[in-house]
């Protein structure tokens, strides 16, 4: 008897626990956060796993972060901000840092970035890079700004970088 | 209790039925998709092949193309301007018996049908993996589409630079003062 009791009582518990007092409101609950997380994380922060070393040393391979959407709705990107880049869609994206504003002329002189002749201060950069380089497509437009990774070691020609428009810029990099 | 289970059944029932009807009524968008889906699935490779199942799958792949493809494909001099359907093939052909395994991926199409609900442009991003490279080709590109007897077939190819970057080797004219 007293057995049963005991097999009862903890049979209640992990009821509780696995859905809790009152069944109606778990259900609400969880039905409220799913659609909470789903709108959340679909249209405000956009879930990322870094792939590739081209954001060494600032992200590494693998890691995780968020990209916020929102941040470019009512303000333009800054020089220094780290955003994704979309493709076709947002399956895939490039992370790059900003690095030339519209209407800016870029080159990359003895590894260090030049804008309209002056050089650009960028503490980020922990890896040497010997860059040489006035791409042909050097003065941005007025909604292009160009985007470069942090791991400029790299030989020029493997690294993605270049002009992109404001339209496929999709976010800034929250961590 | 009865009505509550009588509703869900109703709405199980017509959600099947829906859904019967979409697959044996696919609208020009749905067929597009299924196409690209069909050539994704028809260019990966999960193991080496002898040389006829790769000559097999290679026409077949070469099926998903008009007879005659429109190519604006970039670098410019690596790529003609048009490309034959035995010739896309024979490329196939190639890569299949290069490559031990490749995973083709089309990602993000964004379809376009045209006025006429015969033609569409189809902008997506294709990622291959291939021995071991988790990126051997990341490249967004634009497909013209054409429905040829009921079977839509891809009639152009097109290259879209995802970042505007054509590079110059030439050194910088000036230097700064630092």
């Amino acid at each position: 008897m007293q057995n049963e009791s005991v097999h009862q009582e903890k049979h209640s518990w992990l009821r509780t626990i696995a859905i809790g007092r009152n069944p109606k409101v778990t259900l609400i609950r969880v039905a409220v956060l799913v659609v909470v997380c789903t709108i959340l994380f679909k249209y405000v922060l956009l879930p990322v796993r870094v792939d590739g070393p081209s954001m060494l040393p600032t992200y590494k391979d693998n890691s995780v972060n968020l990209i916020n959407r929102l941040a470019y709705r009512n303000a333009d990107p800054q020089r220094g901000d780290i955003v994704a880049v979309r493709y076709s869609g947002t399956s895939m994206m490039l992370m790059k840092r900003v690095v030339a504003l519209p209407g800016e002329t870029i080159e990359f002189v003895n590894g260090r970035v030049l804008i309209d002749g002056r050089y650009l201060e960028e503490p980020y950069l922990k890896n040497p890079c010997d860059w040489n380089v006035k791409p042909n497509h050097s003065t941005m437009r007025a909604d292009e700004y160009y985007v470069v990774g942090d791991n400029r070691s790299m030989p020029y020609q493997l690294h993605d970088k270049g002009g992109a428009k404001r339209e496929r810029i999709l976010g800034k990099v929250m961590l | 209790m009865k009505l509550a289970i009588r509703l869900s059944l109703l709405a199980i029932t017509s959600g099947l039925l829906v859904w019967v009807w979409i697959c044996l009524h696919p609208t020009p968008q749905d067929a597009v998709r299924r196409q690209l889906i069909a050539l994704a699935k028809t260019a990966t490779l999960e193991n080496r092949e002898g040389n006829i199942a790769a000559g097999l799958r290679a026409n077949e792949f070469s099926e998903f193309f008009g007879r005659e493809v429109a190519l604006n494909m970039e670098p410019h001099a690596l790529f003609p301007d048009s490309i034959e359907r035995s010739e896309i093939a024979r490329v196939m052909l190639t890569i299949r018996t290069t490559y031990r395994s490749l995973d083709v991926k089309i990602l993000d199409p964004v379809i376009t049908i045209g006025a006429d609900q015969k033609s569409a442009i189809v902008e997506l991003t294709v990622n291959v993996a291939g021995d071991g490279d988790r990126h051997l080709l990341v490249q967004e590109m634009k497909f013209t589409m054409k429905e040829v007897d009921g079977k839509w077939q891809i009639i152009r190819v097109e290259t879209v630079k995802t970042l505007n970057s054509a590079p110059s080797l030439t050194p910088p004219e000036t230097l700064p003062v630092a």
